[in-house]
């Protein structure tokens, strides 16, 4: 079965706490075998979103308090990564599927599964795009999507081996406003009080907003979203693998 | 005789790329159960869950932050 909420290219609105615990439990049921894919677009308030590991840092819990007293909530997840922001200006797209049983499905496979109906819509909408790494972005990887060298979205993946095979869980977060300087501020603080030396720029990054006609940006949004959704939905389909 | 915990083999096509070792959630000489979760990692911005492959006490090998490759034995299972 696959399963998608609400209309093609609908944005499902979630706190992120329940957003990370809808996650985790498809996941369990494509693993038990009781889905064969799940896709969803999705969108929550404010927060810092970290992968598990980071709360081994020592600083963590300092930077933790700061950002919660700045506004700014932090939640772990449990797909790879680094640090991301989430708000009103990203929507994510959460893709979920069995890998086949003899396992010749790789990260990099999945990756494409993901960030193609993302490239399509934009290409559609007459944006180039690619895969690869942005310098001074958050949460860099190779398999960032890019316009004009500057990261739109950010991606990340979590496998469980099954007895059938492989349970894959993907995920984007598509950049729909720039990152404002205040969001990157915030960033940069957890950073140095968590004693990393890394510096995000807001400059690394770019917005569908920004990509389309300033008159046009509200309709070029829906368009964009209901393609990624129907894209995402088909290449979600077993038999499209 | 032992069981090897492996970093899988076909996970990724890259075979210089890196992994990191995030997490053990078993403990070294804990007893542990067939597939259950007991490490988690990391490569390319993907969490890889490696579940055990046999029942039995584990004995870890590598430890977490540890950088491992393609088919590295992590620990093992006696």
């Amino acid at each position: 079965m696959i399963a998608t909420t609400g209309a093609p290219g609908a944005v499902r609105e979630l706190a992120i706490a329940d957003a990370l615990a809808w996650e985790a439990t498809c996941l369990t049921g494509i693993a038990a075998g009781h889905r064969a894919a799940i896709t969803q677009l999705w969108s929550c308030e404010p927060a810092l979103v970290a992968p598990a590991g980071m709360a081994r840092l020592p600083g963590f819990a300092r930077a933790c308090a700061q950002a919660t007293d700045a506004g700014w909530p932090v939640h772990l997840r449990a797909t790879g990564g680094d640090l991301v922001p989430q708000g009103p200006g990203i929507v994510n797209l959460t893709l979920m599927f069995r890998g086949p049983p003899d396992a010749s499905s790789t990260l990099e496979d999945a990756y494409k599964r993901l960030t193609a109906p993302i490239c399509d819509a934009l290409s559609n909408a007459g944006i180039s795009s690619c895969n690869g790494s942005v310098s001074g972005a958050f949460c860099d990887g190779r398999y960032n999507i890019t316009v004009m060298g500057r990261k739109f979205a950010g991606t990340a993946q979590r496998w469980r081996p099954t007895a059938g095979g492989m349970a894959v869980q993907t995920h984007a977060m598509m950049l729909m406003r720039t990152p404002s300087d205040k969001t990157i501020d915030m960033l940069n603080r957890f950073y140095h009080d968590c004693g990393i030396k890394r510096i995000i720029h807001a400059s690394a990054h770019v917005g569908l907003q920004d990509l389309v006609q300033p008159d046009e940006d509200k309709a070029a949004q829906h368009r964009f979203l209901r393609m990624v959704a129907h894209r995402a939905h088909l290449w979600s389909t077993p038999q499209m693998s | 005789m032992a069981t090897e915990v492996k970093v899988p083999q076909d996970l990724w096509q890259d075979d210089d790329m890196e992994a990191v070792i995030t997490n053990w959630l078993a403990s070294d000489g804990a007893t542990v159960r067939k597939g259950a979760l007991i490490a988690e990692i990391m490569v390319e911005k993907s969490q890889f869950e490696v579940t055990a492959p046999a029942d039995g006490v584990l004995k870890i090998d590598k430890q977490a932050d540890d950088i491992v490759r393609k088919g590295d034995v992590i620990g093992q299972i006696t």
